[in-house]
């Protein structure tokens, strides 16, 4: 398997094992009325994913410099994020202060800023051949 | 004395923009004379051009894994001269068609007549 598919793999282990531990201590402090513990997971998740993605999409960069990596990584944390919100809601512990709205708005906000991400890896990609940019292919 | 003090740094301003740019070609004249691994390339390059050009062993592995995702290279695993097996790459279809038309288009035209009196 190539190295940077492997950083991929990684990443996408360490988004699922961060985002079910947010998951699971938002409900559990929500449900525990530990408001302000409830935003310092949502910043250390912010944080924790910012350095997950930060690390694994570095390597991936080194090892080959691919253009639509960014947005691979981006299409992969938002697809977790709303499998492991739609699992706990549906399986999980829920707290009761929490509804599916706030997941679905959640969702829906961030896959405005997908969307343009979407829009721009397609405006960038002439600039590219087989996905590596012009500037980047010849040393 | 100043002149010449002068002329030199120029010249190695002028030869590390002229050099920044050869690598890939450098690299690819060395599997066009034949299959290589990583060593044998970058003995090629330092021996071929004088000891004017070298290549960093990471810098040819970033480069060579580019060329083989673009298709310009392929690799194979063969007998090393002792040892395991060593990696071997080599040129493929499209990469000897690429060289080849960038000799044509930019390397040829040096050789023209009313080019090459220009030189003494």
């Amino acid at each position: 398997m190539k190295k940077s598919t492997l950083q991929y793999i990684y990443f996408i282990i360490s988004t699922i094992v961060i985002m079910s531990i947010c998951r699971i201590s938002m409900s559990y402090f929500l449900s525990n009325y530990h408001y302000t513990l409830v935003y310092g997971v949502a910043a250390l998740w912010f944080m924790a994913m910012y350095i997950a993605g930060w690390y694994f999409g570095k390597k991936e960069f080194e090892e080959l410099p691919l253009y639509a990596a960014g947005l691979k990584y981006h299409l992969a944390t938002y697809s977790i994020f709303m499998e492991i919100s739609y699992i706990w809601f549906i399986y999980g512990e829920k707290s009761k202060y929490e509804n599916l709205y706030q997941v679905n708005m959640t969702l829906g906000i961030w896959g405005f800023f997908l969307l343009l991400h979407i829009i721009l890896y397609f405006y960038n990609k002439p600039k590219s051949i087989k996905g590596l940019e012009k500037g980047e292919i010849f040393e | 004395m100043r002149d010449e003090k002068l002329i030199n740094q120029l010249l190695e301003a002028w030869e590390e923009t002229y050099k920044k740019g050869q690598l890939t070609l450098w690299i690819l004249l060395a599997l066009k004379d034949g299959d290589k691994y990583s060593d044998e390339i970058i003995q090629f390059i330092s021996e071929t051009s004088l000891h004017t050009m070298t290549c960093e062993e990471q810098s040819l592995y970033r480069i060579l894994r580019k060329f083989e995702h673009l298709g310009i290279v392929s690799t194979y695993s063969g007998k090393g001269n002792k040892g395991p097996d060593r990696k071997y790459i080599k040129l493929t279809a499209l990469g000897i068609t690429l060289l080849q038309k960038f000799i044509d288009r930019n390397i040829k035209l040096f050789s023209q007549p009313s080019i090459t009196k220009l030189y003494e």
